[in-house]
Order: C-alpha cells, then sequence, then structure tokens
C-alpha cells in the first residue's frame, strides 16, 4: 500500500471528512504501517493542540467603536432620506444635466444658431423649439459619449439619463442595446437591460433580451433578463429556460426562477 | 443582513455581536496586532454598511463577511509592510497549582504556534485561518477566495503540512 496516499488522507480522515471506503483504506493501513501510524499520531496531536487554542478577547473599544459607527450611518441614512426627498422636488439631477448641456450649447451653438436665424425670422417660438430640439439632440449626444467612458459608474448615469427619456429614437435603442450586450461591467448590463423595458414592443430590443439571456451567465444578470422576459411575455425565452435548467453551473436560485418562467410559457 | 440592506441599520446589532470576536482573532493572528486587528473589525463593519446594497442574499452572510475581511487584510498589508506586534508579554503566574501551570503550558504553545505561522507565506496563512480556527468547510473557503474546492483543499494540507513543520521546529 502506497504510504504517500496514505499520508495525503490523513488530515481528511482525522477531521472525518473521508467516506467509509476512504476510511476503511486508512485504518487497514495505520494497523499494518507503523510509519504511517506515527505520522498518523503526530498529525492527530497536533491539530488537537490547534483546535484547543483559544480566541483572545478584544478591549471594550470595540463594541464601543461599533456602536459609534452605526450610530453615524443611522444619521447619515436620515439625512440622505430627507435629500433624496429634495431632490425629487426639485429634479435636481436633471437641472443640473441640462444646465451642463445648456452651457455647451451656449458655448458652440446658440450664437451661431441665433445668429443665423434672428435674421431670417422675427418668429420667437421657431427660435425656442429649435433651440429646444439641438438641447434634446445635444443631451443624448452627450450621453452616448459617456457611455464610452472608462468609468462603469459614467457609464452607469449615462443608462439611467437615457432611460428618462419618453422617445427613443433607433440611435438610442442601438446604445443601449450594444450597452446590455457587451458592457464590461454587470450592473451597466443590468441598468441597460430595466432601461430598455420601456421599449420592449420594439423588436430589437426583444431580441437583444434573448441574446443577453443566451450568453450572459452572471447569476444577477440572469435574475433581471428571466423577469423581464416572463414580464414581456417573450415565448421564445423558454427554450432558453430549459437549458438554463440543465446547464450544471446554473445556481439554484436562477435555476428555480428559469422553472416558473417555462410555467408561464407552456 | 437582508434586513440591514433595506435599511434596518439595527439589524447589524446581532450579527456583529456573533462574529466580531472571530474576526477579531482572524485578523489577530494575522497581524499579530491587538489595536490594528481591533481597527480591521471596524473597517469590515463599515464595509459592510457601505456595501450593504450590494448584499446578495444567494451567498452566505458570513462567506460575504470574510471576503470582505480578506480585502480589509490585503489592504492592510499592502499598507503595511512593516508588522509590528503589540502582544503584551506573558502574564507573571503563580507555579503553585497544577491549573496554574497547564495554563502557562497552554500560553506558551500559543505562542509557539503563532511564531511558526509567521513562517507561512500571507494565503498559508489565510487557509489555515479560515479552514481551522474559523472552521470553515472547503467549499465555503472555494466561495470566498474564488478557488476550486480541490486547489483549496491540496493548498491547506501543505499549510498544514508546513506548520506543523515549523512548529515543531520551535517547541
Ligand atoms: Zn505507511
Amino acid at each position: 500500500m502506497n504510504c504517500k496516499y496514505i499520508e495525503d488522507l490523513l488530515i481528511e480522515y482525522l477531521d472525518n471528512n473521508l467516506n467509509q471506503e476512504q476510511a476503511n483504506e486508512v485504518e487497514s493501513h495505520l494497523t499494518s504501517c507503523e510509519n504511517c501510524r506515527n505520522e498518523y499520531e503526530h498529525a492527530k496531536q497536533f491539530l488537537h493542540m490547534i483546535n484547543d487554542i483559544e480566541d483572545e478577547q478584544p478591549s471594550a473599544n470595540l463594541s464601543m467603536k461599533f456602536n459609534q459607527l452605526l450610530e453615524e450611518e443611522k444619521e447619515n441614512q436620515r439625512q440622505e432620506s430627507n435629500q433624496f426627498t429634495d431632490q425629487k422636488q426639485n429634479n435636481y439631477k436633471f437641472g443640473e444635466f441640462l444646465k451642463y448641456a445648456a452651457a455647451i450649447l451656449i458655448i458652440f451653438g446658440v450664437g451661431f444658431l441665433l445668429g443665423k436665424n434672428l435674421p431670417s425670422t422675427n418668429d420667437q417660438s421657431m427660435v425656442i423649439a429649435s433651440l429646444q430640439s439641438d438641447l434634446n439632440n445635444m443631451k443624448q449626444n452627450l450621453t452616448m459619449a459617456t457611455l464610452k467612458q472608462p468609468t462603469s459608474s459614467q457609464r452607469l448615469k449615462a443608462v439611467n439619463i437615457l432611460e428618462k427619456q419618453d422617445v427613443a429614437d433607433d440611435k438610442v435603442l442601438s446604445v443601449l442595446v450594444q450597452t446590455l450586450q457587451s458592457d464590461a461591467n454587470v450592473n451597466v448590463r443590468m441598468a441597460a437591460a430595466n432601461a430598455l423595458t420601456k421599449f420592449a414592443q420594439h423588436p430589437l430590443v426583444r431580441n437583444a433580451y434573448l441574446e443577453a439571456l443566451k450568453n450572459q451567465k452572471e447569476p444577477s444578470i440572469q435574475i433581471t433578463l428571466i423577469n423581464i422576459l416572463i414580464d414581456i411575455q417573450e415565448n421564445r425565452a423558454k427554450i432558453l429556460l430549459e437549458e438554463i435548467m440543465k446547464e450544471d453551473k446554473s445556481l439554484p436560485v436562477v435555476k428555480e426562477m428559469a422553472k416558473e418562467g417555462i410555467k408561464v410559457f407552456v | 443582513m437582508i434586513l440591514v440592506r433595506s435599511g434596518e441599520l439595527n439589524a447589524l446589532s446581532p450579527l456583529f455581536e456573533k462574529y466580531h470576536l472571530r474576526l477579531y482573532n482572524f485578523f489577530l493572528r494575522l497581524t499579530k496586532n491587538q489595536s490594528i486587528s481591533e481597527d480591521l473589525v471596524q473597517s469590515v463593519f463599515r464595509r459592510i454598511l457601505t456595501y450593504r446594497k450590494t448584499y446578495n442574499e444567494q451567498h452566505k452572510f458570513r462567506s460575504w463577511m470574510y471576503q470582505i475581511a480578506r480585502n480589509v487584510h490585503a489592504n492592510y498589508y499592502r499598507n503595511n509592510k512593516l508588522l509590528i506586534s503589540d502582544f503584551s508579554e506573558p502574564e507573571k503566574i503563580e507555579y503553585e497549582t497544577d491549573s496554574a501551570i497547564e495554563e502557562m503550558e497552554k500560553e506558551s504553545r500559543k505562542r509557539i504556534l503563532y511564531e511558526a505561522m509567521d513562517g507561512l507565506q500571507t494565503d498559508q496563512k489565510e487557509i489555515i485561518e479560515l479552514s481551522r480556527f474559523q472552521g470553515l468547510k472547503y467549499r465555503e473557503i472555494a466561495e470566498i477566495t474564488g478557488l476550486s474546492e480541490t486547489a483549496v483543499k491540496v493548498k491547506a494540507h501543505r499549510a498544514i503540512n508546513k506548520l506543523r513543520e515549523l512548529y515543531f521546529k520551535l517547541a
């Protein structure tokens, strides 16, 4: 019998981690091999010693500081929830963004725009309408440019801004779809998936969801996609869900959801 | 933890009660420094609060917590290559009773063991810490470290054998 093989099993044997067959192998070898018996006693003694090591007590400071930390965080939480209400009322972030877009428009566009339009027409509302539409375009372009940014939080913000738009042209849709398919960050992809739900009747979007569910294996996005596909009643998802059920690597939670989904699509 | 994530911060207190001693000793064995270990425990709970919204209930709270603890330690280790021990000298114990002698021996075994652990690489220390002192199963350690279960097992065996060797050299 191979002593090396037995030696490798000793720790697991001592921890009661072996199956019956392996345990028997170890035991029968130990009765016949003195070397391994010594090794076994040695290891046993050492593991006992380690298990006997008692934990040290931290000073009372630790609990005190934790409670402090918790109180501070609760205070932050209160302030944040106040701020959040303020933000909702003032539409703070969106306003800030418009200001930014407007500033750029003013720097590069308005002088030109007004200079060109004013002599030919006195219709103020025309100018304003045109300004408005330029502003919208500018906003979209800026946002789409932001989607090329290196940090995921910037891209996430950009997706959220695109989500707020009520009408989406094909350009916006295709940028969001592309983000859903290939952004490096799973949170950005999930945000894109959610942003697209508003346009879920668009065939391009429906296909994108299916494609994403087929290719993406992170549990968080799988769950998001399954929920969306059930919501929008996309029957073609059924076959993909069945594949997820068969896939060994899928998390139990995801499988469970896939199972529910399949029932819906029957 | 699901409660904490949803904003019920008080729900973190029982988790602190349950785990702070283990975490403290986790850091203590890795850093040999009591006040630093207290700070690191504090950092773990600060991060738990900061990142509470990213907690995913598909994973055990415990695994998530150890993942954070490893990051906190790795951060600390990067910034402080020079580790300074502030272990207090063993208290003077009277040699009169058997139990006092036993206490002394226990204390000295512990010191030798900790000294032996210094001879291990950081990842070996960590795996000893998780598999032995924190008593986690290989499967959970695999989840925490991102290694395969087999790799964890092999590493744990090597680390324990190395530690044993170092220990008996010092003892
Ligand atoms: Zn043998």
